[in-house]
């Protein structure tokens, strides 16, 4: 792995997280709306209104509140909500597991059956198969999720209650938080049955959040496996009298799987980014709907946390594309 | 010097589904193939001649194509109607073929060594490291330097030359019977060229395969060949030896093939293209698919011409073949 490559890229995204805080500090105070009017309500009069503000210290000029929250950033305190007073960087934490594991789990998902449906269909085109899993995948991206999201939960927690609607594990039961991904946790402490509750909360979320990627993926898959499979090393391969699993899985879908990689990244940042909806159709305590509670509120500690934290895992995410390609395609080699 | 046919092509015709209608690519077409021997298959571009190689192998893209007749006989078994699974088994291992394209043939995710490997531990149920020592003497055997460090590179670190050799290796290493070379020398230098066909010719005699040997390029037959076939709208319409094909060649078709080749010492003077264009092979004229383009044609050729005889192991498929003296 080329390591100094990586501290480099790792350099640039301090940079990135710089320019994200400026822009998002200055966009914040730049939207209308008052925090301290929206936490005293309507018919607060001005001196408790102005008192709030000093306490807040909004009526500092706005380098001033800059230049204070860098100072705090820079020392890994991301302030505290306006709204509960906590420290944002604990509640941020905690949901951005929550979010994690549903993305992670949609990710696994939809790139299991997105990838399987893909090359299916272009080892077969024209098939039924194809047409099928082509039309099913137009319907995927075409559908809204919360209506996707609320037909699941009629169709699997109400008309036929064999999943649960909402929350992580079910009430009463808990596991020791060590990674804060529950079904590893549940794992790590030896609880199967939390184990199993906790993939059955994580299923109906999972899917609904997958379904949009998994037909994006088996929409690339399929486009990228039908441009290989005409490829002269494929009939290489075959000439060699390889069979004709080894053929497609060893060596045309290992070549197919530059343009998924880079579709199965943007998606992952996507996932994350946009669980708003899957979360709050299923009480998931994520960062979604965190984020949205929080800029609702003008709660400017705990909406530019997010951002950065957001800001952060997207520059990570492409980092790993990226070195994800030099792993697949031994012609990559990136410039130190 | 032959102990009988290794490989025998009876009758095969290959059909594609177009959207035009069905297209015969290759039509009756009957040859045989003896141990040890290199059996030249000239002809232009579309003529049929890659068709006949992707059927021999069954390795027609699908599924447009098909072998909708004939036998292919190889050790006494019918290549035609083998299932796909026992198909499998004689590719890549004793019926092998290598490309025009040495510089797309080989997958570019996976090392040299890999692929060669792959093709020895399928047939030859090989163990990792006696097939990595065996991947290295093919590559030496192909005139490749430092075969041991070439193992870990990547196609794209090699010329195409040495692709060539790799490929070469790779089809030979599992000692096949017969190769087919499509045009194995088309996507290189001169220089490069003769190489691999002295390296061609080298290899056949040390494992004793037979070679067929697809072209479009009559130097190249000359060089190699023992015996050629000349190939003309899926059909082969001459077969002699080399020398006589050279000497006295009986098909107008191939005679224009020469007069449109420049000539080292011969006469100066302007090339004789043969005039018009090769039909379509969707309007072929009924009998010979030459005759409106031969200055030897009648009435009679729009009859199916007779492959006749027309000196010793030398035929042409035409009514009014040279006056051939022997």
């Amino acid at each position: 792995m080329p390591l100094g490559y990586i501290a480099k890229r790792l350099l640039q995204l301090v940079a990135i997280l710089f320019g994200v805080s400026v822009v998002v500090f200055l966009m914040l105070r730049m939207i209308p709306g008052d925090p301290a009017q929206l936490l005293l309500g309507e018919f607060a009069n001005p001196e408790e209104l102005a008192r709030l503000r000093t306490q807040l210290g909004l009526d500092r000029s706005l380098p001033l509140q800059y230049g204070i929250y860098l100072q705090n950033l820079l020392q890994g305190d991301l302030g505290n909500s306006i709204r509960t007073n906590t420290p944002v960087a604990a509640e941020i934490w905690g949901r951005l597991l929550a979010t994690l594991e549903l993305s992670l789990a949609a990710m696994f998902i939809s790139t299991l059956v997105g990838v399987g449906a893909g090359v299916v269909s272009a080892v077969r085109p024209h098939s039924a198969w194809d047409y099928g899993a082509m039309f099913f995948a137009l319907v995927g991206v075409s559908m809204p999720i919360f209506w996707l999201g609320l037909m699941l939960i009629y169709l699997f927690a109400v008309k036929y209650p064999v999943l649960p609607m909402m929350g992580r594990l079910p009430m009463g039961l808990e596991v020791p938080a060590v990674t804060g991904l529950v079904m590893v946790d549940a794992l790590l402490a030896g609880q199967p049955v939390a184990l199993w509750e906790a993939g059955r909360h994580l299923l109906l979320p999972a899917l609904t959040l997958a379904t949009i990627p998994m037909a994006v993926v088996a929409r690339i898959t399929r486009s990228a496996m039908l441009e290989v499979l005409n490829k002269d090393y494929v009939r290489t391969a075959r000439a060699k009298g390889l069979s004709e699993a080894a053929v497609i899985l060893r060596h045309a879908l290992r070549n197919a799987f530059l343009p998924v990689v880079t579709v199965l990244g943007l998606n992952l940042g996507l996932l994350l980014g946009g669980a708003v909806l899957t979360e709050t159709i299923f009480s998931w305590p994520g960062l979604g709907r965190y984020v949205v509670d929080s800029l609702m509120g003008r709660d400017y500690a705990a909406v530019q946390g997010c951002i950065l934290v957001f800001a952060a895992m997207m520059a990570v995410i492409n980092l790993a594309v990226d070195l994800i390609y030099v792993l697949l395609d031994p012609r990559i080699r990136v410039n130190e | 010097m032959s102990t009988g046919p290794v490989l025998d092509i009876r009758e095969l015709t290959t059909r594609f589904d177009t959207r035009r209608g069905p297209v015969t690519a290759v039509d009756r077409f009957s040859l045989n193939l003896g141990s040890g021997e290199t059996l030249g298959l000239v002809g232009e571009s579309g003529c049929g001649k890659s068709v006949t190689a992707l059927s021999v192998m069954r390795l027609l893209p699908r599924p447009a194509g098909r072998i909708a007749g004939g036998r292919i006989l190889f050790k006494g078994k019918d290549l035609a109607s083998l299932p796909e699974s026992r198909m499998r088994r004689i590719r890549g291992n004793e019926i092998s073929m290598i490309f025009q394209e040495p510089m797309t043939s080989l997958n570019p995710v996976y090392t040299v060594g890999f692929q060669i490997v792959e093709a020895l531990r399928r047939h030859r149920r090989m163990h990792r490291r006696a097939a990595r020592e065996e991947a290295a003497r093919m590559l030496s055997l192909v005139g490749i330097p430092e075969p041991g460090a070439r193992l870990n590179d990547y196609p794209h670190q090699l010329s195409g030359g040495m692709r060539q050799r790799v490929m070469i290796a790779m089809a030979l290493s599992c000692r096949p019977a017969v190769m087919i070379a499509d045009e194995p020398t088309t996507a290189l230098d001169v220089t490069i060229q003769a190489q691999i066909l002295d390296l061609m010719n080298r290899l056949k005699a040390e494992i004793g395969m037979a070679v067929m040997l697809i072209t479009h390029d009559l130097g190249v037959v000359a060089e190699t060949c023992q015996r050629v076939a000349v190939m003309y709208t899926g059909r082969i319409v001459e077969a002699a030896d080399v020398r006589t094909l050279f000497r006295r060649p009986a098909h107008p078709y191939t005679v224009g093939l020469f007069q449109s080749l420049p000539q080292i010492g011969g006469r100066q003077g302007r090339l004789k293209p043969i005039p018009g264009a090769v039909p379509s092979l969707l309007r072929l004229p009924p009998g010979c698919a030459f005759q409106e383009r031969c200055f030897r044609s009648d009435g009679q050729c729009r009859q199916d011409p007779p492959w006749t005889a027309v000196g010793p192991e030398h035929w042409a498929r035409c009514w009014h073949p040279m006056e051939v003296s022997t």
